[in-house]
């Protein structure tokens, strides 16, 4: 499909452009500020690299973990026996979703104390509904005719499931996973408040000690990081999802 | 009627099959059984609801059978391993079932993979497959099934389900979402490739043209999968079972029927025909002793030029070229006498113009000719009425 090719990968390239030039925009503008000795013990390379590395630690390890769940209760949820308790079980973790994503975080330390884990399972908690509900949409959307087809071929079930069901729900789950990970990137500041790092502690320090470069140094970065989260995740869409499909 | 099966021997037998459907009181399919010959394509037809597809699914037991025993080439499958089952058994549907994200030629190739074939004859049946079916391997094995048309889609839907070789074929309405020019294409089709192959197929129709078309036996399906008659589509048509049947099969069957002859059935009537090169003068003498008032033209090659009558010779032309009807009703022995009719009612001249392979002139059948014949088949059901009237008497006398 090398026609289709160009098609395929247009439009990618905006969103690198965008947070090309936001960075190059936050630079020269911090260039033209007069910083103090505070801001300037925020605003350097070593720290802004590893918050931001922290943050984008963060977002893609919860999202992994998401994925690692919800595909596989997914799957489990869209088997015939199951099928009919789908609805039900998507309701009750509907009402868990509820919580907010500060209040999850808030309960889980005052039972595991602070740090990275805290955060990474809050921010799983928060975002697991969302994609499972995605991967049983994505599952249930393929045409029962294929199923049939491949059972009527003598294919087992295992074998539908890998080779009909799953790739033909790929693009419904990889959309879910990307809206989750790119709203985790924005939730994923408040790790600052269990300990975790992240951008989130720019953003708070900006705030505590009114000094606006920071805080507006921390958002850019946030905002690029949520940017080029989608930029992935728009790359692996296009790559994993099943040719011939539109 | 040649016997196009392997006497005796059926391929599939299915005794006193049964499914009741979870919570339905009614069984949709009560204690069918039927046999299909080896090499036989046997249409399932019936009105909506009937149990057509449940029987079919029970065959290869995408629905489980409640009771009964389903025999495939002799032995018992009713509980065997239904997806090693599956892979001896092709399966054709409605929406051709295509794998949307697999090429055509991987689609084509999915059963002789699951055989565990190797992948050198797995690709060459891939190619052996389109070919069979009309389709350029060059040029459509690496598509995807939405850049085919919705015929192409259906051919290699019935592709795939021979590639694995299997000796039955289930065919679940396999054209009910065409259009009906290509749909009548996809039948002459299926024939064609039924004629190589020789598979036993069954196939579900509720279109009772397309069974008596496709079908060399006709199961005509009542209420919950009720047998009400089995048998040629000349049967069929011919001496309906019951009322039902009769009703069923509806208005037009004597037409039908016809549908069911080929042209080389009737004697083609000689005609006095004239070669294009010939003196007018004598052509009219001839047209003047003709029982019809005509005479047909041939050609070097004799192939049919045009019909001319008296008025065509009045004055007399200098020489024959261009004079007359054009003689374009032509059929070959291949055709229909409901072809025949079709073409006769829509074109003037004496009749059809039966030519062989070459467009050689071989005869012309008429009215009278067709005629003639549904006459025949009219005297022989009734015979066959008196004679079954009589078997019933005296079985009864001896009971
Ligand atoms: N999975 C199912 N569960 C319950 N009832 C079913 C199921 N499939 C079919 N039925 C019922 O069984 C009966 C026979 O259905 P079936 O699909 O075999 O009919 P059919 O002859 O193929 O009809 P059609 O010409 O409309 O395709 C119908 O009354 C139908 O409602
Ligand atoms: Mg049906």
């Amino acid at each position: 499909m090398s026609g289709g090719g160009r098609g395929r990968w247009a439009g990618l390239a905006a969103r690198p452009l965008v947070v090309a030039l936001l960075l190059g925009g936050l630079w020269l503008w911090l260039r033209g500020q007069e910083l103090d000795s505070i801001e300037r013990r925020t605003i350097n390379a070593d720290y802004l690299l590893r918050a931001t590395r922290e943050h984008l630690w963060l977002t893609v390890v919860a999202t992994l973990a998401v994925a690692a769940l919800a595909l596989p209760l997914g799957v489990l949820l869209t088997r015939p026996a199951l099928r009919r308790v789908a609805p039900g079980v998507l309701t009750v973790l509907g009402v868990g979703q509820a919580v907010p994503a500060y209040g999850v975080m808030v309960l889980l330390t005052l039972r595991f104390g602070v740090g990275f884990r805290v955060a990474a399972v809050a921010l799983v908690a928060y975002s697991l509904l969302p994609v499972l509900r995605n991967v049983v949409t994505g599952i249930g959307q393929v045409d029962p005719a294929l199923v049939e087809a491949g059972r009527g071929m003598g294919m087992s079930r295992a074998a539908v499931l890998w080779r009909i069901e799953l790739p033909l729900a790929v693009p419904v789950v990889l959309t879910g996973l990307r809206t989750a990970m790119v709203i985790g990137a924005g939730v994923a500041t408040l790790a600052t408040f269990v300990g975790a790092g992240g951008l989130g502690d720019i953003i708070i320090n900006g705030i505590k000690l009114g000094r606006t470069p920071v805080l507006v140094t921390g958002s850019v970065l946030c905002a690029c990081v949520a940017l080029a989260l989608d930029w992935a995740g728009a790359v692996a869409e296009r790559a994993l999802s099943p040719r011939g499909v539109s | 009627m040649p016997d196009r099966t392997d006497a005796g021997r059926p391929m599939l037998r299915l005794r006193e099959l049964t499914k009741r459907y979870r919570g339905q009181d009614r069984p949709a399919v009560d204690r069918l059984s039927l046999d299909v010959a080896a090499g036989e394509l046997m249409v399932f037809v019936g009105p909506s609801g009937c149990g057509k597809t449940t029987t079919l699914k029970m065959i290869n037991r995408l629905v489980e059978p409640t009771s009964g025993s389903i025999e495939l080439d002799g032995e018992d499958v009713t509980h065997v391993d239904p997806n090693r089952l599956r892979r001896r058994i092709g399966y054709v549907i409605q929406q051709t079932g295509l794998l949307p994200h697999l090429t055509v030629g991987a689609n084509v190739a999915l059963v002789p993979r699951l055989l565990g074939w190797p992948s050198a004859r797995v690709r060459a049946r891939v190619d052996e497959m389109l070919e069979l079916v009309g389709l350029d391997p060059a040029e459509h094995r690496d598509r995807y099934p939405r850049e085919l048309s919705g015929g192409q889609q259906q051919r290699v839907g019935v592709a795939r389900a021979l590639a694995g070789d299997p000796p039955v074929l289930l065919m679940d309405e396999p054209f009910g979402a065409t259009d009906p020019l290509t749909r009548e294409r996809l039948q002459n089709e299926l024939l064609r490739v039924q004629a190589e192959v020789r598979k036993t197929i069954v196939l579900v129709t509720h279109d009772i043209d397309e069974a008596i078309k496709l079908g060399d036996r006709i199961a005509v399906f009542g209420e919950r999968s009720r047998l009400a008659q089995v048998g040629t589509p000349d049967e069929v048509l011919g001496r309906p079972a019951d009322p039902y049947v009769k009703r069923f099969v509806g208005a037009g069957a004597s037409l039908k029927r016809l549908h069911l002859v080929r042209l080389d059935a009737v004697p083609a009537r000689p005609f006095p025909t004239a070669r294009v090169t010939d003196d007018p003068a004598l052509v009219r003498d001839l047209v003047v002793r003709s029982r019809s008032g005509s005479v047909l033209l041939l050609d070097a090659a004799e192939r049919p030029v045009a019909w001319v009558a008296a008025d065509d010779l009045t004055p007399l032309p200098a020489d024959l070229a261009g004079v007359g009807l054009p003689a374009t009703a032509t059929l070959t022995a291949e055709a229909t006498l409901h072809d025949a009719l079709d073409v006769m009612l829509g074109t003037d001249g004496a009749g059809v113009i039966l030519v062989d392979g070459d467009g050689r002139f071989r005869g012309v059948v008429g009215l009278d000719e067709v005629m003639a014949h549904v006459a025949r088949l009219h005297a022989e059901s009734r015979r066959h009425d008196v004679a079954a009237a009589a078997a019933l008497g005296s079985a009864e006398g001896a009971a």
